[in-house]
């Protein structure tokens, strides 16, 4: 069922440039930390979209981010416009015909009103957020030239009463869908491509790591033993496979081929060494250790070389994340209180700083894969779901209101 | 690192302590025990343990499936095969415990047949991968335990569920996480 979508998005979503740039946009982006954006109501001609529009897509695409600031009017504005230093705005129509929608987005000067440029999307109604999704890389790409995040998605573990399966949505917490339907506990998901995932899963009754697809669960055993078999992460670099074994007695952090061969043991203690991170270009992997007593992060070259703690600020530190650029580790570490939190760290230990505050543990961060934004879960009584918080601190943003949701893993662009 | 040591000494020797104290209470059992596998001159014919487990697999392979008991020795396992329970981030046996594992190997000497899965769990707290390494360490001692008392390793296999699978959810308070820090145990089919 969910194929021909797939082949929709990528048959139908045609876009067409209407008109040249003139407006220098990497001028205006240079000159915010916060570009200011005006977004004004989509017109339509015929029949109007019931949910989802245009508009409202693209507005809470922009604002999710962190790269924007949105101010959205119903009709053109200057004043408002103003008052937001906005410089660029974003209007235009659809029209639905059938089953299908044709929608024009402009980008347009503040002070001339004058057309930037122009974009053309052709697709099925179902496929609306999917073209709009669209729209914004491209607006990202114009303005920064770089690549949005409007099109990734985030693996996660919905777990409710008790029972644990890898579940998959959009970056913005739309279109959730539960991959593995087997009656066993299923954690630690991770991406191998943006259409694979490695994960532990308790099929045999233990934990051992499976490779499968991310659109019908279909799964083969990919690293096994009769130990536990688990925390498995990719390099995106080459696609070797780093992970938590215990089959030499005792938790330790290996790694093996994407073929599965080539097994190395990188860690030999006695403690328990576990949750492997890459670092972005694969030179270095960071992981939590107790060797020390308690959990802490570390951080070793991808060989097993030169192993050295990174966290001494907390009594306990884990799940470690390294962000796209390579800069800083995420990581959750608990405080006084016994309440957990979200910290950064440059790799070689300097500069922890607090990212989170809300009230709750926070868990589990996961950096986007533009590095602007950290994905966490909140964890509050019964309920556990997906935020985003800016990596200053700034900007926390709620995902999911499912109450289920842990260990995200979010995808490549 | 002297206090680690001074730590470890102590936990040698309460094993030592535990140890003495398994062996001794079984060899008061075992005149009473109807299937003593231990010693071939007991009068009842007996399935040598080697044979009883030949074709278990023992290799990477090997899958854990539940074994379904018979009714009498199912109320029996229900009875003796009660958590072992464990302080906060921690993996060693305390008294209650130890008190229960010289029970279950006692159960497990007097039903021959008998393999058990010994998962480790933990309480919520902390991340769900560390919780795989605590919960499976805490699965490791009781199969050291177990081995102590005499039961032959191939009867205990191990494994870690981590935090996944809480008896309560959600706690809030000691009393509530400490039922979440145990040892179950679940028969296994040979």
């Amino acid at each position: 069922m969910k194929k021909p979508r797939i082949l929709i998005i990528i048959l139908f979503i045609f876009t067409n440039v209407l008109y040249a740039e003139e407006f220098d946009l990497n001028v205006y982006a240079s000159k915010f930390d916060s570009i200011p954006i005006g977004i004004i109501d989509f017109s339509s001609t015929g029949t109007r979209l019931k949910k989802d529009q245009p508009h409202e897509i693209i507005a809470q695409d922009l604002d999710f981010c962190g790269r924007f600031n949105v101010v959205t009017v119903s009709q053109y504005d200057s004043a408002v416009f103003a008052d937001a230093s906005a410089g660029i705005y974003v209007d235009g129509e659809y029209t639905v015909e059938g089953s299908e929608t044709v929608i024009n987005c402009y980008l347009r000067d503040v002070a001339s009103q004058e057309l930037i440029i122009g974009k053309k999307y052709k697709g099925e109604q179902n496929v609306v957020r999917a073209m709009m999704h669209r729209y914004c890389n491209e607006l990202v790409e114009m303005l920064f030239g770089d690549r949005g995040i409007f099109e990734s998605k985030i693996l996660y573990v919905k777990s409710s009463n008790g029972k644990r399966d890898i579940a998959i949505m959009d970056f913005d917490g739309y279109n959730h869908r539960q991959i593995t339907k087997n009656n066993v506990v299923n954690i630690f998901p991770a991406f191998v491509t943006k259409n694979s995932m490695i994960w532990t899963s308790y099929e045999r009754g233990k934990p051992d790591l499976y490779i499968g697809s991310v659109a019908d669960g279909s799964s083969k055993l990919f690293i096994y033993s009769k130990a536990v078999e688990s925390s498995p992460a990719v390099s995106p670099v080459d696609g070797t496979v780093a992970y938590a074994s215990s089959r030499n007695g005792n938790m330790d952090v290996y790694i093996c081929n994407s073929d599965k061969t080539n097994v190395r043991q990188l860690t030999v203690h006695y403690g328990v060494d576990t949750s492997p991170a890459w670092s972005p270009n694969g030179y270095q992997i960071a992981f939590t250790s107790d060797r020390s007593g308690n959990p802490q992060i570390y951080v070793m070259d991808s060989d097993g070389a030169n192993q050295h703690r990174v966290t001494f600020e907390h009594k306990y530190a884990d799940s470690p994340s390294w962000s796209p650029k390579g800069d800083k580790i995420a990581y959750m570490a608990m405080g006084e209180n016994g309440k957990f939190d979200i910290w950064t760290i440059a790799p070689d230990g300097t500069n922890p700083q607090k990212v989170t505050s809300i009230s709750g543990h926070n868990e589990y961060p996961k950096w986007a894969p533009d590095g602007s934004l950290i994905a966490f879960v909140n964890a509050t009584g019964s309920y556990s779901d997906l935020y985003v918080v800016k990596a200053d601190g700034s900007r926390v943003r709620r995902v999911t209101k499912r109450g289920d949701v842990k260990m995200p893993d979010w995808s490549g662009f | 690192m002297i206090k680690k040591r001074s730590v470890s000494v102590l936990f040698f020797l309460f094993s030592i302590m535990i140890v003495l104290s398994c062996s001794h209470s079984l060899q008061s059992k075992k005149q009473q025990s109807d299937f003593n596998l231990t010693k071939s001159k007991d009068k009842h014919t007996v399935v040598p343990e080697n044979e009883l487990f030949a074709s278990v697999d023992t290799t990477d392979e090997a899958v854990f499936t539940e074994a379904q008991l018979i009714e009498s020795l199912l109320q029996k396992a229900n009875e003796v095969l009660k958590p072992v329970y464990f302080e906060y981030n921690s993996f060693q046996l305390d008294q209650d415990a130890v008190e229960l594992l010289v029970k279950i190997a006692e159960f497990l000497k007097e039903n021959p047949g008998i393999r058990v899965l010994v998962q480790g769990h933990c309480d919520e707290r902390g991340s769900s991968e560390y919780n795989m390494g605590l919960g499976e360490n805490r699965a490791k001692v009781v199969k050291e335990y177990l081995i102590n008392c005499g039961i032959n390793s191939i009867r205990v296999e191990i494994t870690s569920y981590g935090k996944e699978k809480p008896v309560i959810l959600n706690c809030n308070d000691q009393q509530c996480h400490s039922k979440n820090r145990r040892c179950e145990f679940v028969p296994l089919t040979r």
